[in-house]
């Protein structure tokens, strides 16, 4: 996993660049421009790729569960966000609580692979 | 919490810390729990895990190195992806250095400083740090942004650990719990329209460009939808 090192060197110069010259403009400039609005909305596209990428098109222990079911988990998620004035801790607990629930007992339905038990011997 | 001052530097650095005590660290410290599991599935070892946790402390720019170097992204594109995902960390970093710079010892304890910063201490240090007389302000900082960068890297430390120890419902929780806390953070802290159209246009196109070509879904993706929300929304200003 050499190749995960440099990865991680990249992007924790990446992250660094951005507090560094946050330093050295601190001071001096308005943190609200147009470019960094730009950058802003080109950020949030990036991380709503990624997080909408993990849930419909999963990879890992997330993968064994049904699609229906992830998006079960969102719809539930989004409605308890929005209910109950847009409380983001209330949102993500019962988006979890629901794909939990349905692994536990939508046992017959779908099929949770047992593979990723790591029992100790 | 309240408006006190202390006593003294050393002081005003146990009340940051303390003031981090007090906080929903939990829910920070929840986040990174669910990093570590989440990264435990991706194949990346312990100390990696908290190597990226202290080095960077931004869980998303985090996901999206890891998910990126999974799905085959090559150095630069992961380099240039976290760039755009760590750039919110510049107007934090400006506001605040701003306002530690007048009892600041010298540039290497600001350009140090910046490094601890993450959100959740942001937030409060914004709030607290104005009203202590200047050689406290630093001082307090450290405390409570030091606090959060120890819990978070043990977070990230305990996650990659049960990970390997839970039942699967149980990891399979953590593992969604990530994007689904994330989304809705950011639907709720997004300032204006143009930044829910961003999200509502990424997660559209980042998962249709994954089907193509995935090592692109996040730049090409990001880029695309980014801008179009953008264009939606800067005329009206």
């Amino acid at each position: 996993m050499t190749g995960m090192w440099a990865m991680i060197g990249a992007a924790v110069l990446a992250c660094y660049f951005w507090r560094a010259l946050g330093v050295a403009l601190s001071n001096r400039v308005d943190a609200n421009g147009p470019i960094i609005r730009w950058v802003g909305c080109v950020a949030y596209a990036m991380l709503a790729a990624t997080f909408a990428r993990i849930i419909v098109l999963s990879a890992g222990v997330l993968a064994e569960v049904p699609l229906d079911h992830r998006l079960l988990g969102c719809i539930a998620a989004l409605v308890a966000f929005y209910a109950l004035q847009r409380n983001v801790l209330a949102g993500t607990a019962a988006g979890v609580a629901v794909v939990i629930a349905l692994a536990y007992y939508g046992q017959p339905l779908l099929s949770i692979k047992r593979r990723h038990a790591v029992i100790p011997p | 919490m309240t408006g006190a001052r202390y006593g003294s530097p050393r002081a005003a650095f146990a009340g940051g810390a303390r003031d981090y005590v007090r906080l929903p660290a939990v829910a920070m410290a929840a986040g990174f729990v669910g990093f570590g599991a989440i990264v435990h599935d991706t194949g990346l070892d312990l100390v990696q895990a908290m190597v990226t946790t202290a080095g960077m402390t931004q869980i998303p720019a985090q996901i999206v190195m890891v998910e990126m170097a999974h799905t085959g992204a090559g150095l630069a594109g992961v380099f240039l992806a976290v760039a755009f995902i760590g750039a919110r960390l510049l107007p934090m970093a400006i506001s605040l250095m701003t306002i530690l710079r007048p009892g600041a010892r010298g540039a290497v304890e600001l350009y140090a400083g910046v490094h601890v910063l993450a959100t959740m201490s942001w937030t409060h240090s914004m709030r607290r740090c104005p009203d202590l007389p200047v050689d406290q302000r630093m001082p307090y900082n450290w405390g409570i942004a030091l606090a959060n960068w120890v819990v978070v890297i043990a977070g990230t430390a305990a996650g990659h650990t049960l990970a390997g120890s839970v039942a699967p419902e149980i990891l399979l929780g953590l593992v969604f719990l990530m994007p689904v806390f994330f989304l809705l953070l950011f639907v709720a802290e997004s300032p204006d329209r143009s930044g829910v159209a961003a999200l509502a246009f990424g997660a559209v196109l980042g998962p249709a460009i994954h089907l193509v070509s995935p090592e692109w879904s996040v730049l090409a993706g990001g880029i695309l939808a980014g801008t179009a929300a953008f264009m939606l929304e800067a005329p009206r200003r």
